[in-house]
């Protein structure tokens, strides 16, 4: 729910009379729809802007990110979210912001461009500029951001088995194009990223090579200067957590960062998060 | 995408607008510390209302496209859209509705079978009971809210009708957001 615009318990209240099931999640602010009598997108509340749909694993990377801050210490921060369309996880920051501060939204493709203003503006989302911009070459922009948000373009893998979105097969030439793609975006933000900075990086692909692998290498280029930190995530979904022991030699990455299967509530997923310290 | 400030004329324009459409004497405390910016693109000149920090960031990223031709770098959406001018008139767009409701002292409330309707795009028969607030003229826009206050869209009052039966005319309404999602807001 968007807390922008409606409060919980009146948003609960109308959801509840018009025979919507919803229960708690880990997350505040997050519900599971358990029951739908008509579907939500057709009601006043999604038009409004008080709601919006996405799937419980993609609530971790900017819940994670931004939750433990009070609203009121985003005057004056700057966030950047790469690869931002359609909305869902920028409008998800702006409402842990309370609309504070200034997120840049960076897609390259104009074709997402519509379905990230329409949701923005449905969502009330107001501190926020979409830029039409190659996320590779963020280095060339004069701003310094106190977090980003890199939920990269990847071969999707995860999602394919929950929503069979994929028409086309994806071949391990996909897997090793995406994993240049990924690198050269988070080598580009990291250059970026304030002192003190903290990114959260995620994929919804189950390959190695574009989550572990990715961190692992990361970590290597840039070892005095990071710090991973730890995500919480729910009691319930530690049955969804694999550790990729086999596959990455920094034990960090083994501890610090969530592998998420797929299953029928959820998309296959991996999240990092990594602060920028000194050297 | 051109960016730049509102001339005093569609100031004037815009300000003249949103008191009539709204029913209010001032915009002052509407607007607040907030910046009014003019985006011209190649189909319309839309106004879009943004915050002094967001101002302040969007400065430094068109400098550094000014600076650096090499950087292919193009804004495409900033702030709240408030909505457009055309033919030197501002027209509210569906997408600050829900910033102006809650200013909003003139406005037409459906019940729920009409609210639907509405929402579908189409236009609805009320009652004179349906509108609240003064009404000056009913060539004016007004805005449109269901039982529980939220904002709907935009009609136009149709009152030259028979039997004295009143009409809503739909000028805008929130179902866009379904209905044309992606040609709505490509520009």
């Amino acid at each position: 729910m968007n807390t922008l615009k409606i409060d919980k318990d009146n948003f609960l209240k109308r959801m509840v009379s018009k025979g919507f099931e919803l229960s708690k999640t880990h997350y505040n602010g997050c519900y599971l729809v358990e029951y739908e009598p008509f579907s939500i997108t057709s009601t006043t509340e999604y038009l409004n802007g008080y709601c919006l749909l996405q799937a419980i694993t993609s609530v971790v990377p900017p819940y994670s990110l931004l939750s433990q801050y009070e609203t009121s210490n985003f005057k004056e921060k700057k966030v950047i979210d790469v690869a931002a369309s359609p909305g869902v996880k920028t409008a998800h920051l702006a409402r842990l912001m309370g609309n504070r501060g200034t997120i840049v939204a960076l897609e390259k493709s104009s074709k997402r461009l519509p379905q990230l203003r329409a949701n923005l503006s449905r969502l009330g989302v107001s501190n926020t500029i979409v830029v039409n911009f190659d996320a590779t070459q963020v280095d060339k922009i004069p701003l310094y951001f106190d977090f980003a948000l890199i939920d990269a373009p990847c071969t999707g893998t995860g999602l394919k088995i929950v929503k069979n979105k994929r028409t086309s097969p994806r071949r391990i030439y996909d897997v090793n194009r995406m994993a240049i793609l990924q690198r050269k975006i988070l080598e580009s933000v990291w250059s970026n990223l304030a002192m003190g900075g903290i990114f959260t990086y995620s994929v919804c692909s189950l390959e190695p090579e574009e989550g572990e692998c990715q961190i692992d290498d990361f970590i290597s280029r840039h070892k005095n200067e990071i710090e991973v930190l730890p995500i919480s995530i729910p009691k319930n979904f530690e049955r969804l957590e694999l550790k990729a022991d086999i596959l990455t030699n920094t034990e960090i990455v083994r501890e610090r960062t969530i592998r998420f299967l797929p299953t029928q509530l959820s998309d296959g997923f991996y999240v990092a998060k990594i602060m920028k310290v000194g050297k | 995408m051109k960016l730049s400030k509102l001339s005093d004329d569609e100031y004037r324009l815009f300000e003249a607008e949103i008191k009539k459409i709204l029913g209010i004497s001032s915009v002052g405390r509407l607007l607040d510390k907030n910046f009014l910016l003019k985006v011209e693109t190649k189909k319309r000149k839309y106004i879009h209302l943004l915050s002094d920090e967001v101002f302040f960031n969007l400065n430094i990223l068109k400098k550094s496209i000014q600076k650096n031709d090499s950087i292919n770098l193009k804004i495409a959406w900033v702030g709240i859209r408030l909505g457009f001018m055309s033919k030197k008139k501002f027209y509210v767009g569906i997408e600050s509705i829900h910033f102006f409701s809650p200013y909003c002292k003139r406005k037409i409330i459906l019940e729920k079978s009409k609210e639907q309707s509405f929402l579908y795009g189409r236009s609805v028969f009320i009652n004179e009971t349906d509108i609240h607030g003064s009404i000056i003229s009913y060539e004016q826009p007004i805005m449109v809210f269901n039982n529980y206050n939220d904002p709907l869209g935009i009609g136009l009052v149709i009152t030259d009708l028979p039997d004295n039966k009143m009409k809503l005319k739909n000028i805008c309404d929130l179902g866009i957001y379904l209905r044309s999602e992606k040609t709505f807001f490509a520009q």
